[in-house]
């Protein structure tokens, strides 16, 4: 492939028509060759090679929700201006009053709307700093995640964890493959459902034209009337939103119950898919597809091959490997929104 | 008649300036306190217990100070750490990974150290140490400067997989287990740092990390390197026109700040009695948050690392205390995790000192600030 040097030092590919057709067929052709090459592995060396097929497919659909979640909710607040690493933060937020809310009134679907909500107040705190007070956008979002790492300790330990309470689950899609049962959880769904709806709201709405405009010039988006500052605290309420989402499959998909800090750094692979996914819905979620995939092969090869610690801490360290590799461009470079960081100060 | 020329600020002019910048740090940990007093309150403790409680776990004897000093310890290497990277624009969050492979790395040559003498096993003990620390930082170092990958989440990404790493090496079939589950042997007598006064945790290693401070203050002030880093920092593309290799400013920068962590954590194993002299996984949880907290709360300032790192330590082992001293009306003790609340509301009142200025409706400020913020993996 011809490189093309730019001025700024930075190698670009130019775009031949091996290169175009590759980036166009890049996601799907990827995630084919690996599900094709599995297959064929486990023709060769299991005895059920579709049902393994199919476990592989459905497991990391599932353990790729959180993280297209967070995602999701990167894109929108970066697409307005704002970097939001708190998404950690909010996820674990979402996680704990989701859980609370469902533990304390076995109500469910209103675990379901708290805790995004209450993440979506983190969110907006996260906004109120960045914007308002135009404090270092990453310095607020790591705020976030210290206070809502504190917090949620603190509250597990006050309400929750010294009562012994039944884990509550919220329900998934039970279906069956031939004679295996598999079941695809509510939140996994959800986040499939909101992939699509972001990609719509952000190409093909005015809001989403609105949200991206703010985001690459917010003093043009300003003199052409747009109010740069609403548009950036709803984006951000957005993705705090969002973050809660994923941060309730950790506490009511998967366990059942909080446990402090549980959301192991998913909040922060989550912006590695949205840079990734060049800051789209259907790139992140591609991406997202990838550490999904990545963090199953470690309970996947466990449970074909049995446990062998050194293989298990490599398999394990998967995901985090692959989204090193990704922040380095090594799989693709992307360019962020143009005013992406930069408080806006109105003149 | 005598004219009185223009000379350099006099003493009391500087003192003067001295305590206005201390201000704002203050009243911030002082706000920070109070929001946290509002929050025992409606959890139905009592503030007045708790802080005294935690007041009196921290200083309150002898063997309290002592044990605060040297939980102070590592938190100077590591603030020390976060801050000279800050110097450079720098964010990182990897101390904790820096600190486990440091540490890991030190044990294991410790471990090793045979029949040689103190004043050679001692120095290559820590020496292992610190290469480890450089490895850990240099990568994401690296990595930021020849393709931009940002930091924060590399950093993070390798306090993970270090995490995973060690738990490894001294898990059940790790290489480097010792008879105790999940850590190591205890190192040689050679190999380890004494303690300051017999019989108490203190160690020389406190020493080290002062002298460290003063000399990484003297780095950043009067070095052309600390030169080149301050300027990187303060404005990469000003940098750049003047000649400075940003590139190689960012590998050394975070190489030296994955030294000072992995100092910390080798000398963790090297002086600490209460952990055996044997490194065991749980060391460093929790390191790499806090020292950006107190980081930010000595405004990147080497010197004020210690006293701000000190105040840390103090919160942590005060921590025990506060918690056994503070019962509500249900029999429950106050969960020990307030603490982090205060660290995070510390710094939000610190750093963030617009909020302060807000609250207590103070005037704007106009010192410089390091910009932090310049978006995702943009090569300068």
């Amino acid at each position: 492939m011809a490189q093309v040097q730019l001025q700024s030092g930075v190698i670009r590919q130019e775009a031949t028509p091996l290169n175009q057709w590759l980036k166009r067929l890049g996601w799907p052709l990827t995630v084919i060759l690996l599900l094709l090459a599995i297959f064929i592995w486990r023709s060769l060396t299991g005895d059920q090679p579709l049902a393994d097929l199919m476990s592989v497919v459905i497991i990391s659909l599932t353990f790729a929700t959180p993280i297209t979640l967070g995602a999701l909710g990167g894109t929108f607040s970066e697409r307005s201006g704002v970097v939001n690493i708190g998404i950690e933060g909010m996820m674990l937020g979402g996680a704990f009053f989701g859980a609370l809310a469902a533990l304390l009134t076995g109500q469910l679907w209103l675990a379901l709307l708290v805790g995004p909500f209450s993440a979506m107040g983190l969110a907006v705190l996260h906004g109120v700093l960045s914007i308002y007070f135009r404090v270092d956008q990453i310095i607020s979002g790591t705020v976030i995640n210290i206070f809502a790492f504190g917090f949620t300790s603190y509250l597990n330990a006050l309400l929750l964890r010294d009562n012994k309470k039944t884990p509550v689950k919220l329900p998934g899609f039970n279906f069956n493959i031939g004679t295996s049962p598999y079941s695809l959880g509510i939140i996994t769904v959800v986040a499939i459902l909101a992939v699509f709806i972001a990609h719509y709201v952000l190409f093909y709405t005015t809001w989403g034209l609105r949200t991206r405009a703010v985001g690459e010039n917010p003093k043009a988006a300003d003199t052409a009337g747009v109010n740069v500052f609403t548009v950036r605290y709803l984006n951000v309420a957005i993705s705090g939103f969002l973050a809660g989402l994923g941060g309730i499959y950790f506490s009511l998909q998967e366990l059942g119950y909080f446990t402090e800090g549980m959301t192991v750094g998913t909040g922060f692979i989550a912006l590695a898919a949205m840079i990734f996914g060049k800051w789209t819905p259907l790139g992140a979620w591609g991406a997202a597809l990838l550490f999904g995939f990545s963090q199953t092969m470690d309970t996947v090869l466990q449970s074909w091959y049995g446990q062998v610690s050194w293989l298990h801490t490599i398999t394990q360290a998967l995901p985090y490997l692959v989204t090193i590799l990704v922040l380095t461009g090594l799989v693709g470079r992307s360019r962020p929104p143009a005013a992406v960081g930069v408080p806006y100060v109105k003149q | 008649m005598t004219i009185s020329a223009a000379t350099a600020p006099g003493l009391d002019q500087r003192l003067l300036k001295f305590i206005q910048q201390l201000f704002l740090p203050l009243l911030g940990i002082f706000t920070a306190l109070l929001v946290g007093a509002i929050i025992i309150l409606l959890s139905g403790f009592s503030p007045l217990d708790a802080y005294s409680g935690l007041f009196l776990g921290a200083f309150g004897s002898w063997e309290a100070v002592n044990t605060t000093l040297s939980t102070a310890t590592p938190y100077i290497f590591t603030t020390l750490a976060v801050a000279f990277a800050f110097q450079a624009g720098l964010f990182n969050i990897g101390a904790e990974g820096q600190l486990r492979i440091g540490a890991i790395t030190a044990a294991w040559v410790g471990i090793n150290t045979g029949g040689l003498p103190p004043f050679v096993a001692v120095p290559l003990t820590l020496g292992a140490g610190c290469l480890g620390g450089v490895l850990w930082g240099a990568i994401p170092g690296a990595l930021k400067a020849f393709s931009g990958a940002h930091e924060v989440i590399t950093t993070i990404m390798l306090n993970y997989i270090s995490g995973f790493i060690t738990a490894f090496l001294v898990g059940a079939d790790g290489p480097l287990k010792g008879s105790r589950f999940s850590s190591t042997e205890s190192i040689g007598e050679n190999a380890r740092i004494p303690q300051i006064v017999l019989g108490n945790p203190l160690h020389w290693g406190f020493i080290i990390a002062i002298v460290t401070a003063l000399f990484i203050y003297w780095l950043l002030k009067n070095t052309p390197l600390g030169f080149e880093i301050r300027t990187v920092g303060a404005n990469p593309s000003a940098a750049r026109y003047a000649g400075i290799k940003v590139a190689r400013i960012t590998i050394i920068t975070m190489s030296v700040s994955g030294l000072l962590a992995g100092m910390a954590g080798a000398l963790e194993v090297m002086g600490s009695s209460d952990l055996r002299y044997r490194y065991n996984a749980n060391l460093g949880s929790g390191y790499g948050f806090d020292s950006i907290a107190i980081a930010l709360l000595a405004k990147n300032n080497p010197i004020a690392a210690i006293p701000a790192a000190l105040l840390y330590a103090a919160l942590r082992s005060g921590a025990t205390k506060m918690q056994f001293q503070t019962v509500n009306a249900v029999g429950q003790q106050l969960p020990g995790d307030l603490i982090s609340i205060i660290q995070a509301l510390v710094i939000i009142f610190v750093a963030a000192d617009q909020v302060l200025r807000w609250l207590y409706r103070l005037r704007q400020s106009s010192g410089p600030t390091v910009l932090l913020s310049r978006g995702w993996g943009k090569a300068e």
